[in-house]
């Protein structure tokens, strides 16, 4: 599910795909471009009737015409050789195949030879670039195509906003979403982006809450079904202590998103803060089954079983919890930023070299 | 009468003269403060106001506060000795602490200070202490009662560990502490290698808060020395959004704290694992020791940087059981950990319990626990009206303190500020921006009356048998004031 009270996660990726698109795009026009001054050479499938070339031949005479910009052949041959067993010249061919389905906008060969290679070499990085490079092309092509199709549906200017947020131009994403509700006052989500805007944009003031909230409610009146939107303003809620009113909103996410977990965890940390320990349990525990590695789960817990008497379970909760966040903490400096280690001369940090 | 018996006698006499309400003058347990160098000039004008202040209770009105540090003869200034961008040592210090060490009836202060590593012959810092001259004033007595320091100083504790009626001293340090022997002559020795307390044999160099208290009641002040992170192995600066700066906690591995037993001849044993209570990993920053459970026997808080708070319950059997998570203590009741810089416990409403109070980075709100009595706390931020208010500030130094002496316990809070992640300079230049006073409520009424206030602001008083407030950074709010 998008969103989750974040805008990083649709936007960011979107605009990513559309940095790589571009990128992509490029690739394919300036691989067409060189393949213009090469020589051409025999198509595979004719040299494989004429000298009956086995499969690997066959493919690697394929991957040569596309390397030379011959796309349209190479790809009509290779959509028709034999798999061949050498995997790295199988790996080579789907590469080549999505490639080539890129340059000549075969959409449906690129996203059916995306899926074999995801299929034959999961994780390979190889597989894990061309793919992100693929669907950062389809999706640049696909919103070029509303953009021109259908400019003023309101999914075009929900696009428009996404793309602008994620600029930070929170006023301009603001007008479009406002354009919407002005044009399509019943289109549902665009309530709950208002209200993301707000609760994200920086030094939006101290009534962000407030905007955010009164938009929420708005989004449930044209969606009630809309879980997100519950979830936020159990979160609203909470921030604010407002804890029966938190449980009431986390209580109705956990329903509408019965697959979202995050639901279950803000609905027992609101029992926890109004002291209503042991109707916290139920909600945590299957937070803890679904999100084992999160320490947050395991403490609030712990703090549900230790305040209904049930110790044992609540010392299980306490280690699990300490487990949890040491291995957070040691990936946090796993990935932390190096950077500049002392410069030689400072080892007088060592301070056994400075007593007095 | 020799010397040091006349000096005894006059400590008795000042015991007299100057009795704590419910409280043995003989110091069990002591505390260390750990807050910005930004806040030691302000802690000193705050001192003498508030000396002030007690002296005038009988009046009626409003209380103010006077900077005084100027006429008072305080000249310290902090040294954080940073080569460039401050790195976390020197974004940490100093402590100040506060007693009497001469037996004069008068609380004296001892200033610590950064040095400079870098080789830059910059040798004029130490530490110092200022005597009480008992008319408002103080001297500077640092050579005379040698005890400048052996090294970068962080925190400092003062606590009476051979039960001789002076009160020793003990430095925490970047590398190897130092314990200061009263002489009863207004002199010190250092004595730290004979004690056994240097602070290193796990390695820790970053030593932070620390605290003496009776941990195993046998009448003899213990030890405990905090670490925060492993600073030499790590990062000298971070990237932060594109900001060149001081790393978060995160950058480094945590250290381990010790625990000092007292052997009662002058020396010290690390019973640190012995004691259940080995930590490697930990990032402290505040410690405090306190009976929460009213069972008799100290119990120890110890706050960290980015990871769960401790709270070692002691088991009367000299281990400790580490029940931070289940207590409920450990993080915030919105499940975050804390950057911990102050912890202070003190009966805020008087149902014989004590309560805790946390300070926490800007964005994140301080934390004030309800003690329930039955081994818990329940944190009480949003509804005694500490949330909000402290939502847009770093705080530091702070804690509980009756500054109007009607029996409530107030907060005191010092704080500044931290500019936005991302601008040119992440940190403001270190002053003080603002400073939170404020009194609990509860739904608009006042809370309960604490137990005791005291005349002489005897922060060394024995807290696990007097139940008044008082732990590690306590002591930094005291003498801010």
């Amino acid at each position: 599910m998008w969103g989750r009270g974040t805008t990083t996660c649709p936007i960011l990726i979107f605009m990513k795909l559309i940095r790589h698109a571009t990128t992509f795009l490029l690739f394919g026009l300036i691989a067409s471009r060189v393949a213009v001054a090469q020589t051409p050479q025999k198509s595979p499938r004719a040299a494989g009737k004429a000298s009956g070339v086995d499969p690997a031949t066959a493919v690697k005479q394929s991957l040569s015409l596309a390397e030379h910009g011959k796309c349209k052949e190479a790809l009509q041959f290779l959509k028709k050789t034999s798999p061949t067993a050498d995997k790295e010249l199988k790996l080579k061919a789907g590469v080549a195949t999505v490639r080539c389905a890129i340059n000549l906008d075969q959409r449906g060969a690129a996203t059916e030879a995306i899926e074999l290679l995801n299929r034959e070499f999961p994780h390979d990085p190889e597989v894990l670039y061309i793919t992100t490079h693929a669907y950062s092309d389809l999706s640049t092509r696909a919103s070029l195509e509303l953009a021109r199709t259908a400019p003023n549906s309101y999914q075009a200017h929900e696009m428009n906003a996404e793309a602008l947020e994620m600029q930070g131009k929170w006023n301009d994403a603001a007008k479009e979403y406002q354009t919407i509700l002005q044009q399509f006052p019943s289109v549902p989500g665009i309530h709950f982006r208002m209200a993301r805007l707000y609760l994200s944009k920086p030094d939006a003031g101290p009534d962000a809450g407030e905007k955010a909230k009164k938009e929420l409610e708005a989004e449930l009146e044209i969606d009630p079904k809309n879980g997100d939107a519950e979830y936020l303003l159990g979160e609203l809620a909470r921030e604010a202590a407002q804890w029966d009113e938190a449980v009431g909103h986390f209580s109705k996410a956990t329903k509408l998103e019965p697959n979202f977990p995050d639901a279950f965890l803000g609905l027992g940390m609101a029992y926890v803060g109004a002291g209503e320990f042991a109707q916290a349990i139920t909600p945590l525990e299957t937070y803890v089954k679904r999100q084992p590695a999160n320490p947050a789960g395991h403490y609030q817990l712990a703090v549900a079983y230790s305040k209904t008497g049930r110790m044992e379970e609540a010392k299980r909760e306490a280690a699990l919890q300490k487990a949890a966040a040491q291995k957070i903490e040691q990936e946090k400096q796993e990935i932390a930023d190096p950077g500049q280690k002392p410069a030689a001369g400072q080892e007088a940090q060592k301070p056994e070299l400075r007593q007095q | 009468m020799s010397s040091a018996g006349s000096r005894r006698q006059r400590v008795r006499e000042n015991i007299q003269r100057f009795p704590p309400k419910d409280v043995h003058f003989r110091p069990k347990f002591a505390i260390v403060s750990f807050v910005s160098p930004c806040l030691v000039l302000l802690s000193l004008a705050m001192l003498m106001a508030i000396a002030r202040v007690h002296a005038q209770t009988a009046q009626v009105g409003p209380i103010h506060f006077t900077n005084v540090t100027t006429a008072a003869g305080i000249k310290f200034v902090h040294f954080r000795g940073n080569d460039g961008i401050p790195i976390n040592r020197e974004i940490f210090g100093p402590g100040v602490c506060l007693a009497d060490y001469n037996g004069d009836g008068y609380q004296d202060i001892y200033f610590v200070n950064g040095r400079d590593l870098y080789r830059r012959g910059i040798a004029a810092a130490r530490n110092a202490l200022y005597r009480n001259n008992g008319d408002g004033t103080f001297t500077d007595v640092t050579e005379t009662a040698g005890v400048a320091g052996t090294g970068y100083g962080l925190g400092c504790i003062w606590g009476d560990y051979d039960n001789d009626g002076f009160p020793d001293l003990y430095v925490t340090q970047y590398g190897r502490n130092v314990l200061y022997h009263n002489n009863e002559d207004g002199t010190f020795t250092d004595v730290t290698d004979k004690a056994g307390v240097a602070g290193l044999e796990f390695g820790t160099q970053f030593h932070s808060g620390a605290t003496f208290f009776d941990y195993d009641r046998d009448g003899r002040l213990d030890l405990y020395v905090g670490g925060y992170v492993a600073l030499e192995n790590g990062p000298r600066y971070c990237n932060i959004s594109g900001v060149k700066t001081s790393c978060p906690p995160e950058a480094y591995k945590g250290t381990a704290d010790i625990l000092y037993h007292n052997n009662g001849d002058g020396t010290f044993t690390n019973v640190t694992k012995a004691a259940k209570i080995y930590e490697p990993q930990g990032k402290n920053l505040a410690v405090g020791a306190a009976d929460y459970d009213n069972d008799g026997w100290p119990d120890l808080f110890v706050a960290n940087d980015g990871l769960n708070a401790y709270l070692y319950r002691n088991q009367r059997n000299g281990t400790f059981d580490e029940v931070g998570v289940i207590s409920g203590m450990a993080l915030t009741v919105r499940g975050n950990t804390m950057a911990a810089m102050c912890i202070s416990l003190g009966d805020y409403d008087n149902d014989g319990w004590l309560d805790l109070f946390i300070t926490d980075f800007q964005k994140n709100s301080d934390h004030l626990w309800h003690n329930d009595g039955k081994g818990s706390f329940d944190e009480v931020s949003d509804q005694a009206g500490i949330t909000v208010p402290t939502r847009d500030v770093l705080s530091f130094g702070g804690g509980f303190f009756d500054y109007d002496n009607d029996g409530w316990l107030d907060l005191f809070i010092a704080n500044r500020s931290f500019t936005t992640m991302g601008s040119a300079s992440s940190w403001r230049p270190p002053r003080l921006r603002a400073l939170a006073l404020r009194r609990l409520t509860w739904g608009g009424a006042l809370l309960s009356p604490i137990l005791t206030t005291t005349d002489s602001w005897t922060w060394s008083s024995p807290i696990t048998e007097t139940r008044r407030c008082c732990c590690a950074t306590a002591a930094a709010t005291a003498t801010t004031l």
